[in-house]
């Protein structure tokens, strides 16, 4: 699975939806399945709540006021028939259109939903090595332990250990706890 | 805006006190001065609730100053008067402050039932506050009984001697703050940091308030310990050790 990210859909159309979910469930994992909008208010309610990406279907652009603005913080997909019409509107970072092949489309969710993720891992990411760390630390593994499952020495736990929380500006191992649940490196279970 | 600093004294008027620093509402509600004073005077208010009004001034010199304050040591007062203020400041934390981020926590839970990492969230705030709670009962417990002990010095020469092995026991120097505050800085930076949005945004600006807002009274609480209370207890010990 690639990274969990916050992918939401709001497509009208039956068909195009049921196949949209299918491809981003196969590829991404998870997404959230908006309501079918019904009414002016219901929509523009919703949109202004929402962050990450959202693929929108044209069709619901009828339904937005002609002065609605999108949230700065939501990438929108606009599922539509033909760019040209509505290319000028810079809210949108990238077009499916009806007539895109399976490659296309996933190369264009790609490109909108992979920086995101980069976005986050920037000179703060923690490496593969402090990952594990962290896990184990996680798990309630105490640094003699942790140096011996790695086969490193306590010392080398220790840095990781103060460089992980440098990184991430948490510090206790509950802290640390919650963040390798938040961000996969731990199940519910173990934490 | 008044230049209070300078002009700090017994007859200043307390409203003029509170429109300088917000802080001080707090610190009124504290030694349970009821608002509605009018006019009057620190000395004024402070005889009508029996409060000693050197040590209101320290007090309030200190929210001006903070970092930089400089305890007037000149001036006498009750290390009892210290105490009992600081032990209102704990009662305040554990029977307002926490409780009220606890429901707001509970409170997003309901609103977004669907969510794990919430309740991880919620088990994690309660393990803070336990260990907020263990560090407050030490120091009600142990450090203010030992402190206020020093008031009272024992007349019968074989309790003197015991007395004076429990001063040395106990010196204040050697009382180290718990870091209670590695937690809540924890907390924070989950919350701004890596918590993924949820339904209801206001709820989490909300606690993050309530958060920095606690961070900050107990910063001023534990460098009103080490100001005004430490040294006091030290130029105490020293008499009575000498």
């Amino acid at each position: 699975m690639k990274h969990s990210l916050n992918i939401q859909v709001a497509i009208k159309s039956y068909l195009l939806r049921s196949s949209i979910i299918q491809l981003i469930a196969d590829e991404y994992g998870n997404l959230t399945l908006l309501d079918q909008f019904e009414s002016k208010e219901q929509i523009t309610d919703v949109l202004n709540n929402l962050t990450g990406c959202l693929i929108l279907e044209e069709e619901y652009l009828k339904l937005l006021p002609s002065d609605f603005l999108f949230p700065k913080f939501l990438d929108i997909i606009l599922l539509c028939v033909n760019k040209s019409q509505i290319v000028k509107n810079k809210y949108f970072k990238e077009f499916i259109l009806y007539t895109d092949t399976k490659p296309e489309i996933l190369k264009k969710l790609e490109s909108v939903i992979k920086p995101i993720g980069e976005e986050v891992s920037s000179d703060n990411a923690l490496s593969d090595r402090e990952k594990e760390v962290v896990k184990l630390v996680a798990k309630g593994f105490i640094n003699k332990e942790i140096a011996d499952i790695l086969n490193i020495s306590i010392h080398t736990v220790i840095t990781h250990r103060k460089n992980i929380t440098q990184k991430l500006g948490i510090k206790t191992i509950s802290g640390l706890s919650i963040y390798a649940f938040l961000n996969g490196i731990i199940t519910a279970q173990e934490s | 805006m008044l230049k209070l600093e300078s002009m700090l004294n017994p007859s200043t008027k307390m409203c003029d006190v509170l429109h300088y620093n917000v802080h001080l509402l707090s610190v009124l509600k504290r030694l349970g001065i009821k608002l509605g004073f009018a006019d009057k005077t620190i000395a004024q208010v402070c005889a009508e609730y029996n409060i000693d009004k050197s040590f209101f001034i320290e007090i309030v010199q200190f929210f001006i100053s903070k970092e930089k304050f400089i305890p007037n040591n000149l001036v006498e007062f009750s290390i009892s008067t210290i105490i009992q203020y600081l032990s209102k400041t704990h009662s305040y934390y554990l029977s307002d402050k926490l409780p009220h981020i606890e429901s707001l926590v509970d409170h997003l839970i309901v609103v977004n039932p669907d969510r794990q990492d919430i309740v991880l969230v919620k088990k994690f705030f309660a393990s803070y506050h336990e260990e907020f709670y263990n560090h407050m009962m030490r120091e009600e417990k142990q450090l203010f009984p030992y402190i206020l002990s020093l008031e009272s010095l024992p007349t019968e020469e074989q309790d003197k001697k015991a007395f004076v092995k429990n001063i040395k026991k106990n010196r204040i120097e050697k009382y180290v703050h718990d870091n209670v505050d590695e937690k809540l800085n924890d907390l924070k930076n989950i919350l701004i940091k890596y918590l993924p949005p949820l339904r209801n945004e206001d709820l989490i600006y909300s606690i993050l308030h309530e958060l920095f807002d606690l961070e900050r009274d107990v910063k001023d609480h534990s460098l009103i310990e080490d100001k005004i209370l430490f040294p006091r207890v030290k130029a105490m010990e020293e008499k009575l050790l000498s």
